[in-house]
């Protein structure tokens, strides 16, 4: 401590040790000879000094005031300090300086650091914008400047540190991410970790305002579902139909296809991210990629299931993913049961695997035997849980679990807590038949297997659906503050030209393309012009060109029979199309396979128009595919060669 | 982000705490701890406990909860990953990560804490990097920090922080260069009666020592890379080559790191090789049972095995076990009822 004195005075400073648990445990650790001493520039006396001045400036600001001088002359224009590690460190502790009077200095301080040679003394400054908004928040307009000045930064190490600056100091301002969308979409995979969630964060609410919906109105059946009501007819139209009026935005695709590789992330956060974003923006098809990387996530540590779980529940809320049929692995369940360890996450595998338990009817009632076990042991929450799987799995499967159940019955009715024996014997009364409750027993079955549950049976997970994915606003089922709420797709895409950049040769391409887009109401029968990415037009006739290498196709399930009613309207507005566009089926398909689709694309067009459509299509809209035809040969050209370039 | 972290053993004592931006009283915690009342065990704890104006998020391992205070929204796996990966590189640093250690090396602590994270935003987390900054104490380095009031500090300066590689330094320089892989895997199998798998399935994670010169870029490919599953990677890996071909392309960190994680699935049924025969029998009238296993070695091509622990967990009815091995020790614990 005493080389710690003697620093002190150099910066003039007339200390007197206080007393706090900090310097105890300091100066009881740090036995250093006396006679050893001497006045040191030494890192580590120095950051010492910065911790310390850090946690007491706002409590002593004369003292800091003082020190700052000295951090200040390793950052100064002229005769700043060669080694950009201490520009580094001095910018980060007169940045953690919580006194109001040096705001100038600070701002100063900044702008120049912003545009250091040294990518490590730029990330810092990164960081730094973040500290001085939060002392001083009026300065924002200045702040916004050299954020505009950073985002332009192509180092990676920059990257990550200014889009959290953003997010903090000015979440709203989006046109600043325009020019620089492409590069950090390329960028992602080599910023670190940390960076990586909040770029992606980002990312995913830019996308929400800014490309089209790509997802088909009726997703939220199940498509086997749907395949079983679609006559014979329908059936075979919808295989023969390899088009989409929907296409992909090549930026949307771009995001899409660069934060794939990230699932294989170690870090659970990252992975996280990347599945909220395609849940949030990806087709609906396409967001199944997802399930084996967030049930790997499940295998670790039991703080990262508790939230995944949460996640994965909200998610099959909404829809049936293959997320179950991946958990309901049989060797998998019983591992699973006994590492979840958390009482919210036990929960909540029990209810999932109650929502679904027809989809899994070989591992349900297993299940139910495990937890039958254990169920003296279990918290309340679970045991709730465990009734409800008991009572739904009585009346689909009453041979195999009727023992079981009454078993968990019986448990049930003498549990200490009130709630639980409060079920148990509304379950009892409601699902074992008998005289008196024939009435209602009847409708038992229609009470617990109901797709969105009754109040009786209202889960936990309900509700959470309104909050992004991942975000902690979704798992505490409150809006955090600082919580930015995702928009909903926009009507019509804005222009995406915003985000060329004259430089490269690339952009150039797409910019026909953007301005074609607007272009819509005349024009939506013709394919459009310069590339492969058209116009939606909505005649389900029309074959678009796969957009760029999305190659998304149709898929049988899908509902090209509504396209088929909706769109034989010519003439509708642009604002309508999109719309429609934005809810019809969007193809998804492999990117690999995108080529393949895009030959397809081009040779079925020609069978297509010979057959008549579906019986509801105009002829009209034949008529606009021979000639969305003969563009067809130009476009061609165009999709190949994009195609090789995105190869 | 994080604004502060809070460290509490399991009798409920704060015995360290770190603010990144302004301070927060301790009386944050009163919440934390009556969650933790309310919870029958630690485990159950719940990570995510939100207050009249922060948050709290925290993990609980080696019987320490280590509780993180944040005031804004944040993905809250942000925070869980970045807590465990503190306490990574404590026990990277310390060799095991517990209280009385900690206490001890509070000066090493709050650097490592303060490097890691610059006003609550990741700073330095990759531990090659925070070697380098701030070098783990050992008895050696501790006795001549003493005698000649050195300090634990590297002089050098980290350049790996500054360069793309962010991972490794530069300048990196061995006598013998050599680079070591392991592959440890954990099977979780279920096996018939007659010792014949009926499925298994297999956790494995490649570890690697590498001490190479320079920037060395390593290739490294597979016998059968369709069996890997689902795999996790470094960031150091690059993702396009396994896509394509499969090859994992790398430039690794100097020292110890974790390469990969897989997952094989039950489909790919791969051979174990052990096998395990097992007999029970009850006599009637006596409250005695005989169970017998039978382990032997099967399908190892050609490598011994070494080290085989046998325990099994009995139920709760067991008093006493007499064990006799026909190889090696045996111990039984009456409290947990395991028989090894």
């Amino acid at each position: 401590m005493i080389l710690l004195l003697m620093y002190h005075q150099r910066v003039n400073s007339s200390l007197t040790l206080h007393h706090n648990a900090y310097f105890i445990h300091l100066t009881s650790s740090y036995h250093i000879d006396i006679s050893s001493s001497h006045i040191t520039t030494k890192r580590r006396i120095k950051k010492l000094v910065y911790v310390y001045l850090v946690r007491y400036a706002e409590e002593q600001q004369d003292l800091a005031l003082l020190s700052i001088s000295t951090f200040q002359r390793a950052l100064k224009v002229n005769n700043r300090d060669p080694n950009q590690l201490i520009r580094a460190s001095a910018l980060r502790v007169l940045s953690s300086i919580r006194v109001p009077i040096i705001v100038p200095i600070m701002m100063l301080a900044i702008k120049e650091a912003s545009a250091d040679l040294s990518p490590y003394v730029r990330k810092n400054a990164a960081h730094a914008i973040q500290k001085l908004y939060s002392l001083d928040p009026e300065q924002k307009e200045m702040l916004i400047e050299i954020i505009e000045k950073l985002l332009k930064d192509k180092s990676t190490l920059v990257a990550g540190s200014v889009v959290m600056a953003f997010e903090e100091v000015c979440p709203d301002r989006i046109d600043l991410i325009h020019k620089n969308y492409r590069k950090l979409c390329n960028l992602l995979v080599d910023v670190e970790e940390w960076g990586q969630v909040v770029i992606i964060h980002m990312l995913t609410r830019y996308a929400r305002t800014q490309f089209v919906s790509p997802w088909k109105e009726g997703d939220g059946l199940e498509d086997n579902e749907k395949d079983f009501y679609d006559s014979d007819e329908e059936q075979k139209e919808k295989t023969d139909k390899r088009k989409k009026p929907y296409t992909m935005d090549p930026d949307h695709r771009l995001l899409i296809r660069n934060t794939k590789p990230l699932l294989q992330s170690r870090n659970a956060a990252v992975v996280m991210a990347v599945a909220q974003l395609y849940w949030h923006i990806a087709p609906k098809s396409e967001a199944g990629i997802i399930s084996k990387s967030l049930v790997r996530l499940l295998r670790s540590n039991r703080e990262v299931q508790y939230i995944v779980l949460q996640n994965i529940a909200t998610m099959s809320i909404q829809r049936k993913l293959e997320i179950l049929t991946n958990l309901a692995n049989e060797a998998n369940i019983s591992t699973l049961l006994r590492e979840f360890q958390v009482p919210v996450a036990r929960a909540s595998i029990l209810w999932l695997i109650g929502e679904n338990c027809e989809r899994v009817p070989k591992i349900a009632p297993d299940v139910l035997r495990k937890t039958a076990k254990s169920f003296t042991g279990e918290d309340d929450l679970v045991k709730l849980q465990i009734l409800n799987l008991g009572a739904k799995l009585y009346l689909t499967n009453s041979k195999q679990t009727k023992l079981l159940t009454q078993y968990i019955l019986n448990l049930g009715k003498y549990d200490q807590n009130y709630d639980i024996r409060d079920r148990t014997r509304f379950i009892r009364q409601l699902i074992v038949p008998n005289e008196k409750s024939g009435a209602l027993s009847k409708y038992a079955k229609k009470i617990f297997l109901a797709q969105k549950p009754a109040p009786l049976l209202e889960s936990p997970f309900k509700g959470r659906d309104h909050y992004q994915l991942g975000t902690l606003s979704h798992t505490l089922n409150t809006k955090a503050t600082g919580y930015l709420e995702l928009s909903n797709w926009p009507e019509v895409a804005p222009d995406p030209s915003v985000r060329n950049v004259e430089v490269i040769e690339l952009a150039k391409e797409w910019t026909p393309a953007g301005k074609a887009k607007k272009e819509n109401p005349d024009k939506k029968f013709y394919s459009e012009s310069a590339e492969e990415e058209e116009d939606s037009s909505e005649s389900s006739s029309d074959e678009s060109e796969s957009g760029s290498e999305s190659g998304e196709q149709d898929e049988e399930g899908d509902s090209s029979e509504d396209s088929s009613e909706r769109e034989s309207e010519s003439g509708s507005e642009s604002e309508a199309e999109n719309k429609r566009a934005a809810k019809k089926n969007s193809k998804t398909k492999g990117k690999s396979d995108s080529e393949d689709v895009d030959k397809e694309n081009e040779n079925s067009k020609t069978s297509d128009s010979s057959n008549a459509e579906s019986s509801s299509i105009e002829d009209s809209s034949s008529d606009s595919e021979s000639e969305s035809e003969s563009e067809s040969e130009s476009e061609s050209r165009k999709v190949t060669k994009h195609e090789d370039e995105h190869a | 982000m994080i604004h502060s972290l809070f460290l509490i053993n399991s009798s409920g004592d704060i015995f360290l705490e770190k603010h990144w931006k302004s301070v927060v009283s301790r009386s944050v915690c009163d919440y934390f701890f009556e969650a933790q009342e309310r919870a029958t065990e630690a485990e159950n704890v719940p990570p995510v406990i939100s207050t009249p104006h922060h948050y709290l998020l925290s993990v609980y391992r080696h019987k320490i909860f280590f509780v993180a205070v944040i005031q804004t929204e944040v993905p809250p796996l942000f925070v869980i990953e970045f807590l465990h990966r503190v306490v990574d590189t404590f026990q990277d640093y310390f060799g095991v990560c517990s209280e009385p250690v900690i206490k001890d090396n509070v000066v090493v602590v709050y650097e490592v804490l303060e490097e890691m994270l610059d006003n609550g935003f990741p700073l330095a987390t990759e531990s090659n990097i925070l070697k380098e900054l701030i070098k783990p104490p050992t008895i050696l380095r501790t006795v001549v920090n003493t005698i000649t009031g050195s300090t634990n500090v590297g002089d050098q300066l980290p350049t790996g922080q500054l360069s793309v590689v962010p991972w490794r330094r530069t300048g990196v320089k061995y006598t013998n260069n050599e680079a070591y892989f392991d592959v440890i895997e954990e099977i979780d199998a279920i096996i018939d009666k007659s010792g014949s798998t009926i499925t298994a399935e297999i956790q494995g994670v490649i570890d690697a020592c590498v001490k190479l010169t320079g920037m060395p870029d390593l290739t490294l490919s597979f016998m059968n890379p369709r069996l890997l599953d689902d795999v996790s990677f470094h960031p150091c890996v690059r993702f396009k080559r396994w896509e394509s071909e499969r090859i994992l392309s790398f430039i690794p960190p100097d020292g110890n790191f974790r390469l990969l994680s897989y997952h094989v699935s039950a489909q790919n049924l791969v051979a174990i090789p052990v096998y395990v025969k097992h007999n029970i029998s009850f006599r009637d009238s006596s409250s005695l049972g005989r169970f017998e296993i039978t382990v032997g070695p099967k399908q190892t091509m050609g490598k011994t095995i070494e080290g085989v622990t046998l325990s099994s967990q009995m139920p709760r009815g067991v008093l006493n076990m007499s064990l006799t091995p026909s190889q090696g020790t045996h111990t039984f614990d009456p409290v947990t009822k395991v028989g090894e």
